[in-house]
């Protein structure tokens, strides 16, 4: 039982951080009709700025979770404006495959700089860990866990507020339910664009920098990554930001279950027949967007 | 306020209108009158910067406003109701209005109650969305989002297309009252018993060029002009 509590803790812990990734791809697609595949390159250079502020340059770690988010939402909202705006009347193929070359542009330019070597980066809270009787059994809960699962949930959830309720998320809605209509309230394309691919990036970058300690940093993390959020957003509906929590945190605790239950090198497969099978059941996702229409 | 010299609008290579002159003046209502194709939609869309202009001039209030994006001239004071309305379907009528009162502009945006005491039915449906108005609300609210811009200048592209004739004297008073606040007006319509009822002067236009220009009523006096391009 309390084995079982463990590896559930350790499956939303891990899920949170998918679905604060999944939450930028869904904001970013939601406001600009862009499906970013170069998202998993701004997580992992979330990560590697991590290394670099922590562990190089020795900052204070809380330096790491305010520098980060904007260094990495200001490179997406300069890669949107230097490779995406050119493609903006292009067709969707074009723009994917700009989106795959942008994020192979950052992963290989990370494997020219540190060869490819897996960098280590210590955990925000080493202190000794939270025991919590169960019955007969003892949980045990590391801080780790429950800063990065509060923390990347607490966050995620600020950014489907932001989205949902202010002026700025009111501002990437309207763009993205008709695109004219916006411009005509006095909304600038370019304005809306860039503020999306800021907050959609800024949350890959937040997701980097909570993903840095558990599962270090390497080019390996952008696809790893990229693909755990895709099956999360997907999961959840690809344009709900609530169904990319409840995504992430599903394929968390099924990716942790599998691999402590049934083998570890099969984890990543059973999540593939997971979203294989929400799918088949409900092809727009658990959460999906009631249908628009023009008018 | 809107001063429009030699304006060319062109898809590619095909040229739709060579060369359009008008004026509007504060509180003044111009009609852009002609059959389909004759290129009022293209001229009015490249006056609000939707789209780009293939030569001439567009003056907003002094200012050379040719080439600017659609959201810098609706900044500068001009609000264009779309014959298509691009509503935000998913929107409600209240967050519609919201939507448009706070985009960045130099003028601050109208009192959402004042737009709602001009549009009753839309303040008894705030909550409902736009899309799932009717024909005639979606258009009351497509006006109303232009108004709450608080604009100088209104460019209304046939506004009356598939109403019912209640819905469409209800809309001819609307933008009456908001021609009397000093907001000038230019409105594209086919009915001219209804740019009549708006407009004082008129333009006709005829495969993208100017046909015949001057006062309303001479334009509803000339047969010729009716026969050619009304009947």
């Amino acid at each position: 039982m309390a084995e079982l509590l463990m590896t559930i803790v350790g499956g939303i812990k891990i899920g949170a951080i998918y679905a604060l990734a999944a939450i930028g791809l869904v904001v970013i697609h939601k406001a600009t009709k862009t499906v970013n595949f170069a998202h998993g390159g701004l997580v992992m250079l979330g990560a590697f700025a991590t290394y670099e502020m922590v562990v190089v340059f020795e900052w204070p770690y809380w330096m790491a979770y305010i520098a980060v988010p904007v260094l990495i939402g200001a490179l997406g909202a300069l890669l949107e404006f230097v490779v995406l705006k050119p493609l903006r009347r292009a067709d969707l193929f074009t723009v994917i495959i700009g989106t795959i070359f942008l994020g192979t542009a950052l992963s290989e330019a990370y494997r020219l700089a540190e060869n490819s070597e897996l960098l280590a980066v210590p955990a925000l809270f080493t202190g000794p860990p939270l025991l919590i009787d169960v019955g007969s059994d003892v949980v045990i809960f590391t801080r780790e866990q429950i800063w990065v699962t509060l923390g990347a949930l607490a966050v995620g959830t600020a950014g489907v507020a932001i989205f949902r309720y202010s002026s700025l998320g009111r501002s990437m809605r309207a763009m993205a339910s008709n695109s004219r209509g916006a411009q005509l309230c006095g909304y600038s394309v370019e304005g809306v664009y860039g503020i999306a691919w800021f907050l959609g990036s800024a949350l890959a970058g937040l997701a980097g920098v909570f993903a840095a300690p558990s599962k270090g940093v390497s080019p390996d993390l952008a696809v790893s990554i990229v693909a755990s959020a895709f099956v999360a957003a997907v999961i959840g509906g690809f344009d709900s930001l609530g169904g990319a929590i409840v995504g992430g945190l599903l394929l968390g605790c099924v990716e942790t279950l599998s691999a402590a239950y049934v083998s570890s090198s099969l984890s990543m497969a059973i999540s593939y027949f997971l979203l294989f099978c929400v799918l088949l059941v409900r092809p727009e996702g658990l959460f999906p967007e009631a249908k628009r229409r023009h008018v | 306020m809107l001063e429009v010299r030699g304006l060319r609008v062109a898809y590619g290579s095909v040229e739709v209108v060579h060369g359009l002159d008008l004026d509007v003046a504060a509180g003044e209502s111009l009609a852009l009158l002609g059959a389909n194709g004759a290129g009022k939609t293209s001229s009015v869309e490249a006056i609000a910067g939707l789209l780009p202009t293939a030569g001439g001039r567009v003056n907003l209030d002094g200012e050379d406003v040719t080439r600017r994006p659609a959201s810098y001239i609706v900044r500068r004071g001009l609000a264009l109701v779309p014959q298509w309305r691009e509503l935000f379907a998913n929107f409600s009528v209240d967050e519609t209005l919201r939507a448009a009162m706070s985009a960045p502009r130099g003028r601050p945006p109208l009192p959402l109650e004042s737009v709602y005491e001009m549009f009753p039915g839309l303040a008894q449906r705030r909550a409902q969305l736009a899309g799932s108005l009717s024909g005639g609300e979606q258009q009351m609210l497509a006006v109303a989002r232009g108004l709450v811009t608080n604009p100088k200048l209104m460019l209304l592209d046939e506004p009356s297309a598939g109403l019912s004739v209640g819905v469409t004297r209800s809309l001819i008073g609307i933008v009456k009252r908001i021609r009397d606040t000093g907001i000038g007006i230019l409105i594209i319509e086919q009915n001219l018993e209804i740019a009549r009822a708006l407009a004082t002067r008129c333009i006709v236009l005829s495969a993208g060029r100017i046909a015949w220009s001057g006062a309303m009523d001479d334009a509803m006096a000339n047969v010729e002009i009716k026969q050619a391009y009304f009947s």
